[in-house]
């Protein structure tokens, strides 16, 4: 047999080889030291403590074949429901925390402002009320006025009327007497001739 | 098959704190998966195939970081062997 069909390392480390293998070690003189120089490191190696074993792969064996946390929290329709609500909590509460304090440093200033800016159009209002009350008694009182001289106006007119009319029915009455009085007189003056 | 370590060698006995030291030092100077190979197998006893399956790896690549951890191990420990066994032929004679 070839020494290089031999794995004297696997042979050394317990690892079941071919059935040939252990009779051409022993008969082979430099397998036999190979194996040799092996089992002096191995023997080297168990000389020290009990070693930890290595976290990376202290739970390995029974865990290898698992799914990753995010393969679990992604299966996980729950989680992710939990995920998500925790996420939309935190937004909220970013946004909860950050809004006040924009808004925490003004509110006296926005609370006077307020009751200037109200107290400001109170009074303008009531000047606008005021000014259209005055505007609109004095329209009244114009508007009496300008009435109550019309009405004057008009009857000194009708006044004017009914004189001139009188004035000239007693003008006629006055000739239709004055030529009565004239016939009368000449009736007289031809009947006392 | 399972081959005990070597006990009648005297080069760990002769300085089982230096040869402790010199081993803890050559295991520092591997790579972690190496060190990580070496832990499997030497010292809690898994087979290639069961290291495979633990490390996700094919049993070559077991194979390859085993067997160059220990060539590097066998180099470093050889000189601290060298002496060790002088020595115990030193006593003997």
């Amino acid at each position: 047999m070839n020494c290089s069909a031999i794995d004297v390392k696997a042979y050394a480390l317990g690892e079941a080889g071919n059935p040939g293998d252990a009779a051409h070690i022993e008969s082979c003189g430099n397998c036999r030291e190979e194996l040799e120089r092996l089992q002096a490191t191995h023997a080297a190696l168990l000389m020290l403590p009990e070693e930890e074993i290595p976290r990376r792969i202290a739970f390995v064996s029974d865990k290898i074949f698992e799914p990753r946390w995010w393969q679990r929290i992604w299966r996980s329709a729950p989680a992710m429901g939990f995920a998500s609500a925790a996420l939309l909590a935190g937004a909220i509460l970013v946004h909860a925390y950050s809004r006040p304090a924009a808004v925490a440093t003004s509110p006296a200033v926005d609370t006077a402002r307020i009751e200037q800016r109200i107290e400001s159009e109170v009074a303008r209002r009531v000047d606008v009320r005021v000014s259209e009350a005055v505007a609109k008694v004095t329209a009244d009182s114009a508007e009496r006025q300008a009435k109550a001289a019309r009405l004057l106006e008009a009857a000194e007119k009708k006044f004017a009327l009914e004189r001139q009319s009188d004035i000239a029915m007693i003008q006629q009455t006055a000739r239709y007497w004055q030529d009565k009085f004239g016939q009368l007189m000449q009736a007289s003056n031809r009947s006392g001739l | 098959m399972v081959t005990e370590p070597s006990t009648d060698g005297a080069s760990y006995r002769m300085y089982p704190m230096e040869m402790s030291l010199a081993v803890e030092s050559a295991l520092k100077r591997l790579t972690a998966d190496q060190r990580e190979a070496v832990q499997l197998k030497v010292y809690q006893g898994f087979k290639f195939d069961e290291m495979a399956e633990i490390l996700g790896c094919p049993v070559s690549t077991i194979k390859s970081r085993l067997y160059t951890a220990l060539d590097l191990l066998k180099e470093s420990l050889a000189p601290l062997q060298a002496r060790g066994n002088e020595a115990a032929r030193g006593s003997v004679s």
